[in-house]
């Protein structure tokens, strides 16, 4: 399916957000995995897990892989990416605001301090 | 149906958050109201090089927030939003819509907490995932991606 970036981005974001799904994609980090091995942690049942992969592999961040019975599952990082970014702009642009806000401040703080000094010694 | 349930309940709605402290020596009224004063938003808003053009605050739950800023060659990037959560000098919780990214609507709680040494401010940004990916447009991003670069003139 070929999907807007934007629209990639939300199935990223949609993805990311469930906590299961976010240790399932940690879990095939270090190698790929088959379906089993995958939902051996979780205390939920194989179709729910099947779901949650489903998710994954809508926001084209994992890939299935038939082998034999098996069904192999891999981590595909790049989709990762303009999320990252997304969040790393955010990151930046609050960090400078809160530079902003605490350069005007404490920049207040100093002036208070300066003028009661000059009140006290004249 | 049952299936989609199942995962459903096991959805945390833990979502995708990002999380910034900052200690601030300041009062924590006077932190609280950098925030929600007009007159005190104009003076630190905008990153260094623009200037805050106009700053309104209707500080009640669902009255809006604007923040016009205005680069050199007369650039407008506009933050705007509604007030979810206002506990005076404690918390403050605001939608965060930026006018370029139609349809994305996120949320910002700020945290202020007092310490001997001034204020603690704890921002969170949040629900990345929430809106309707169908309503979403891909200029939206584009157009927020090209706002990034002129917001951060230093940072590259």
């Amino acid at each position: 399916m070929v999907k807007s970036n934007a629209a990639r981005l939300d199935s990223v974001f949609h993805a990311l957000s469930d906590s299961t799904r976010r240790s399932i994609l940690r879990d095939i980090t270090a190698r790929e995995k088959t379906v089993g091995e995958i939902a051996k942690p979780y205390r939920i049942s194989l179709a729910a897990v099947s779901k949650h992969l489903k998710v994954l592999e809508s926001a084209e961040l994992i890939a299935r892989e038939r082998r034999g019975s098996f069904q192999i599952v891999r981590l595909n990082p790049a989709p990762l990416r303009p999320a990252e970014e997304w969040l790393a702009y955010y990151q930046k642009f609050w960090e400078r605001q809160l530079d902003a806000l605490q350069h005007f401040l404490e920049g207040e703080e100093d002036e208070r301090a300066r003028s009661s000094a000059r009140a006290r010694n004249p | 149906m049952s299936e989609h349930a199942a995962v459903q309940e096991q959805e945390t709605r833990e979502d995708v958050k990002l999380e910034i402290r900052r200690v601030i020596k300041a009062r924590r009224s006077r932190v609280f109201a950098s925030w929600t004063t007009p007159e005190l938003m104009q003076r630190w808003f905008a990153p260094s090089g623009m200037r805050v053009a106009s700053a309104s605050a209707d500080l009640r739950i669902g009255g809006e927030y604007r923040v016009e800023i205005r680069g050199v060659d007369d650039a407008v990037y506009i933050a705007a939003g509604v007030y979810r959560k206002i506990v005076p000098n404690e918390l403050l919780s605001f939608t965060w819509n930026n006018a370029c990214d139609q349809g994305k609507e996120t949320l910002v709680t700020l945290k202020f907490r007092d310490l001997e040494n001034g204020t603690e401010l704890i921002l969170t940004h949040e629900h990345f995932s929430s809106a309707d990916a169908a309503a979403r447009h891909e200029r939206g991003w584009n157009g927020c991606l090209d706002k990034l670069e002129e917001l951060s003139p230093e940072a590259s």
